[in-house]
């Protein structure tokens, strides 16, 4: 079918409605990427030029750059992190908002449900910074609230920032923490939105409670949970800073639990100073995350062609 | 689900947006771009007074003050963890004086290690900032060609500022024979002390603090502070773990001349004098070395030190004992700077090299506009105390006052609003000596500091610095391998025994040892050609 050609009322006013977004797009991301060439240049700015004129003058390396990301001894260390809890945060991240909004819906109090979406959301909103002294409070080696607890307890104290063995918990346990409150919100507004009159036909044919989540709810979940699906795997390659470095205060002993791709580039841009090894690192980082967003996308589509995302 | 044309068309809307907005801003960018473009001639071929072809007022070396309105400065200061509140107040009284003498206004900035490094990289305006060894890392940043060479121009046109330091100094001042910036005339050499707390070691516990101690024989005053804590002395209330530390802990790796910090490598003192005293060693291979951190690893475990001390970024300002770089006198300034009164003695030092004269440095932006005018303000800084006054305490009579000695008493005022590092700010001798309750002060103790010199440890390798870009990588990997282990060996966490074989392995692997080679290769040069 051919579409029509002319631009309606309709289409003006969406129009309107996505420039800000639009806008913002364009200044934040599009633009900038043409300093994607800092990654394969030496970059120093030069007497009494711009920017943009010292970027182009400045001498090229190759791939130079890129080189000191695979240098450390570390290097499969934070890729296995990066990718290890990315993936346990895809899982959980759709299994347990899911299952919250779920049971939120079937929760007869509006008040209550409300307070409870209310109580989850809030933690969206906190730094990590925040929330690393929150957690210092209750992990301090002499004065945290847990080892406290232990020591009038009689109980052995717990080192807790020098023993790698807690931390794969403690991150998994504070990201969700953290985001399930926004996972569920979606949800809960998918949810709102399938047709009543679905439930209906199923009450009349018997379905139980769990019968009608299982065959009604989450089959019309489902494209949601792909979209978010497919957009996480996006960031595969990419980690919230803040969590892997402010949550374990830069704690040298438990680092190889802790340290990502991210907090690697961060270490070195901050004690070597050169742009040009984190831009190639941010380089690598979208290429990646790029073929696998594509590749789950393709995937998905092979199955089911009507959930993909494009 | 959306149509897909709908999207492809909505897109194709977006991306001809995108190209024009990017054209217009292109476009605008050549233009701005082009009145700033300069032949691509180096700075210092530049005949000096460029920036004024007006005649005026000559002065040495072709030097001109600037006519008009006043020339505006900004000078990048290390943040001593707290901006001045006052700041406003005391450049308004600087200003005064500056414009008098070269017309010209400053504004201070206050910058964290990380922020500096990013805004000088990133190309933001500055004329002049504070670099040394462990700040703004002056011999990479200087190699780097941020900094203005001011080699000739220190002697044609501020031959006073030349004048007040002796040839060793601007020797070691130097990256590849050239000066890119102007040491602070302060303590050249290192020297490390404790601080101890007088209230409780000496009136409470009869203990002596003698004037130089050795490293180890800190442990009878940690033992002794422990046991007072324990059995109950209201002295030592806050002494439950007498040596309070953060994740820097306690520097004991100053008995290297360390030519390149991030791996640890580097001259050890000791092997001054000896057929070794060129060759680039390892601190993590040191003897004495671990052996320090083996004493302070038995620290901990025993209690002297705060469990949490490799997590934690600040700690309170007391601490039965301290460490400090310091100098004769230093037990004044840190008296008055914690509130209790300290004494102080030599562990280490004195010690001569690069390193310990670069400790503070102030230089010129490469890029600056008025490369003469900020070096001449620089001249000012070194050589007028008046001025010199004001920018380490503030306004007298607000912030500090002089006493019948002619030294300096801050005021609470002072104190609380107006605090800058006193070290960095140029000539740290010329300004007034502060003095602290409870302390006796010797208002020329920088004689005695200057004359104490002359049996320092001086290494072969003064003026050399390591040119890192061969290595960068390397040393880049490296660093992280440090930051792992450092705050755990600093405060005694960790044994040594066990870490730092584990450490040595990683760092080998990273590429320690072709930092080493590197470095030696530079090191030999510099001699061959020296």
């Amino acid at each position: 079918m051919k579409s029509k050609s002319r631009f309606t009322r309709n289409d003006a006013e969406l129009l309107l409605i996505s420039l800000p977004t639009v806008i913002w797009y364009v200044l934040f991301t599009y633009l900038p990427m043409f300093g994607i060439i800092i990654a394969f240049k030496n970059f120093r700015p030069l007497p009494k030029a711009s920017f943009i004129t010292s970027l182009i003058k400045s001498d090229w390396v190759g791939i130079q750059n890129f080189k000191f990301l695979f240098a450390t001894p570390d290097a499969w260390i934070m890729m296995r992190n990066t990718l290890g809890y990315n993936a346990v945060f895809i899982v959980l991240g759709i299994v347990v908002p899911v299952t919250l909004a779920i049971m939120i819906s079937q929760l007869y109090s509006q008040k209550l449900a409300k307070t409870c979406q209310t109580a989850m959301f809030l933690p969206h909103f906190l730094s990590w910074v925040v929330v690393s002294y929150f957690l210092f409070a209750f992990l301090s080696t002499d004065k945290g609230l847990i080892n406290k607890t232990l020591e009038s307890m009689g109980r052995d104290l717990i080192t807790w920032y020098a023993d790698p063995k807690y931390w794969p918990y403690i991150l998994v346990l504070l990201n969700m923490w953290k985001s399930v409150g926004y996972g569920m919100v979606v949800y809960l507004a998918g949810i709102s939105g399938i047709d009543q009159s679905l439930y209906e036909a199923a009450i009349i044919d018997g379905a139980t409670k769990l019968q009608q989540v299982k065959h009604v709810t989450l089959p019309m979940l489902k494209p949601i949970m792909i979209i978010m699906f497919i957009l996480s795997v996006g960031r595969i390659f990419s980690t919230d800073f803040g969590l892997f470095y402010n949550i374990p205060r830069n704690s040298g002993a438990i680092i190889d639990v802790t340290q990502t791709i991210d907090v690697y580039v961060y270490k070195a841009l901050m004690s070597m100073n050169n742009i040009g090894f984190s831009s190639s690192a941010a380089f690598l980082q979208s290429i990646f995350g790029f073929i696998t967003i594509t590749t789950a996308n393709l995937i998905v589509r092979k199955i089911d062609p009507e959930s993909s995302l494009f | 689900m959306f149509k897909k044309e709908t999207i492809l068309k909505g897109m194709s809307i977006m991306l001809i947006l995108m190209l024009f907005v990017s054209l217009a801003l292109a476009g605008c960018a050549k233009d701005s771009d082009a009145g700033k473009d300069t032949p691509a001639e180096e700075p210092q071929t530049e005949t000096p007074a460029e920036d004024d072809e007006e005649p005026a007022e000559e002065e040495e070396g072709g030097f001109v003050k600037p006519e008009g309105d006043p020339v505006q400065l900004i000078w990048l200061m290390g943040d001593p963890g707290q901006v001045p509140a006052d700041q406003a107040m005391v450049e308004e009284k600087l200003d005064e004086i500056s414009v008098e003498a070269l017309n010209v206004k400053v504004t201070t900035l206050y910058v964290n290690n990380d922020t500096v490094q990013l805004k000088i990289s990133s190309g933001e305006p500055w004329d002049m900032t504070f670099t040394c060894e462990w700040f703004n890392n002056y011999g990479d940043q200087a190699r780097k060609g941020y900094f203005a060479d001011i080699t000739e121009k220190l002697q044609t046109i501020t031959p006073d500022l030349y004048a007040t330091m002796n040839e060793t100094v601007w020797e070691g001042a130097k990256v590849d024979g050239r000066i890119y910036a102007i040491p602070v005339k302060k303590d050249y050499a290192t020297e490390l002390f404790f601080r101890l707390d007088k209230a409780l070691f000496v009136d409470e516990l009869g203990m002596e603090v003698p004037e130089n101690m050795d490293f180890f024989d800190i442990e009878e005053y940690l033992k002794a502070a422990k046991e007072a804590y324990e059995s109950g002395n209201p002295a030592a209330a806050d002494a439950e773990y007498p040596w309070m530390m953060t994740k820097g802990g306690v520097g004991m790796d100053r008995i290297f001349d360390m030519l390149n910090n991030p791996t640890g490598l580097g001259i050890p003192y000791s092997k001054v004098g000896t057929p070794d005293e060129n060759k680039v060693a390892w601190k993590y291979e040191d003897e004495d070395y671990l052996e320090r951190l083996r004493a302070v690893h038995r620290w901990f475990k025993a209690g002297y030190i705060n469990p949490d001390a490799a997590v934690l970024d600040e700690v309170g300002p007391y601490s039965a004992v301290k460490y400090g770089q310091g100098f004769y006198g230093a037990d004044a300034i840190w008296t008055a700077a914690d509130g209790y009164v300290q004494l102080i003695s030599r562990f280490d030092g004195p010690y001569l090299s690069t390193q310990t004269i670069r400790g503070a440095m102030n230089a010129i932006n490469a890029n600056s506009e008025h490369i003469d005018l900020a070096l001449k303000y620089q001249e000012l800084v070194n050589t007028n105390q008046e001025y010199r006054d004001i920018l380490r305490y503030g306004i007298e009579g607000v912030h500090f006052n002089y006493n019948d000695q002619g030294l300096v008493e801050r005021t609470k005022e002072g104190v609380q609003r107006y605090s800058p590092w006193p070290f960095s700010q140029g000539s740290y001798s010329l300004s007034s000596v502060e003095a602290a309750e409870g302390v006796d002060v010797d208002p020329n103790m920088w004689q005695v500091i200057f004359d104490g010199y002359k049996d320092a440890v001086a290494t072969q390798l003064i003026g050399f610095s390591f040119d890192i870009t061969p290595v960068e990588t390397q040393v880049a990997a490296c660093q992280t391998i440090v930051d792992k282990y450092n705050p755990r060996l600093n405060t005694g966490t960790a044994d040594p025994d066990v870490e730092v074989p584990k450490l040595i392995a990683e760092m080998e692997a990273a590429g320690v040892r072709e930092v080493q080679e590197e470095i030696q290769r530079q090191v030999d040069e510099f001699l061959a050609n020296k």
